[in-house]
């Protein structure tokens, strides 16, 4: 009877300690597994040549040079004046966009020039690369 | 010498302590399992570019991944676009016609444009950027 007592207080005491660490090893990893980044996504056509030459509206050809520097139909813009010259010009959503990119240009640099663009609802872009001397004259 | 019932006492009042600090773990560890998303699929070499840009749309789209090196990967494995196409259609399946690119922000022009002329000549109309929005965007 004693014994039988004795027992019963020994499986009560079930320790949890284990278990603690157990949810500590479980916490660390999903700390370090688990990503808070809400990704986006940037979606865009990609045009044939002949498409874009087809396209009945406006066209706009714009130079995006290294350092962010571009040119608009042979005006010097930057990032933020493109939004507003875009905004002025009000550019239907069928106008066809040439955007000849530096080789050096950072994708992020793009992102953001397209963005400007995306935002006013200009989404006939032609992503090309720019030409050797009109580069070299962009960087002088 | 045989009076046990201090040692006894002293973990039963040190587990009562460390109660609420299991709960805590608990709570956290809940938090972390619904709020986050495992993040062990992606490269962590790929710092995608920020933008305003839409949220990300289907999960089973196909992702390719291209580096600031010009190095481009699929499931993991370095391919180039005509090899990636060949082994897609190796497995019998049709080419995508939309295709999503992690690529690096700062990767250079002279190495996405090639995969972007790339995939225009296998005839995918549609490139999605994977970005990201942290609120740093012009």
């Amino acid at each position: 009877m004693l014994l039988q007592a004795h027992h019963k207080k020994t499986l009560r005491r079930i320790s949890i300690t284990p278990l603690a660490d157990l949810v500590f090893i479980l916490l660390v990893f999903f700390i370090l597994e688990t990503s808070f980044t809400e990704f986006r996504e940037l979606a865009f056509n990609v045009p044939e040549e002949k498409e874009t030459a087809a396209s009945a509206g406006e066209s706009l050809s714009i130079q995006l040079f290294e350092g962010g520097q571009l040119w608009v139909q042979g005006m010097s813009l930057g990032l933020v004046a493109l939004g507003d010259y875009l905004d002025d010009k009000q550019y239907g959503a069928d106008t066809a966009i040439a955007l000849e990119v530096h080789h050096r240009v950072p994708l992020q640099l793009l992102v953001n020039t397209m963005d400007q663009l995306q935002r006013r609802d200009l989404e006939k872009i032609r992503i090309l690369p720019l030409d050797k001397g009109r580069a070299e004259g962009g960087d002088g | 010498m045989f009076d046990l019932q201090p040692e006894n006492r002293k973990p039963a009042h040190l587990e009562g302590n460390i109660l609420p600090v299991i709960n805590m773990t608990f709570l956290l560890l809940l938090f972390f399992i619904v709020v986050g998303t495992f993040s062990e699929s992606l490269n962590r070499d790929i710092s995608p570019p920020q933008s305003l840009s839409e949220a990300l749309g289907e999960a089973s789209a196909v992702e390719l991944e291209l580096t600031r090196e010009g190095r481009l990967l699929w499931e993991g494995e370095e391919t180039t676009v005509p090899a990636w196409a060949e082994g897609f259609r190796a497995e019998g399946m049709a080419l995508p016609e939309k295709i999503r690119l992690r690529a690096d922000a700062n990767t250079p022009a002279a190495q996405f444009i090639p995969v972007l002329e790339d995939l225009k000549f296998l005839r995918v109309a549609r490139v999605s950027l994977v970005t990201v929005n942290d609120g740093n965007v012009l």
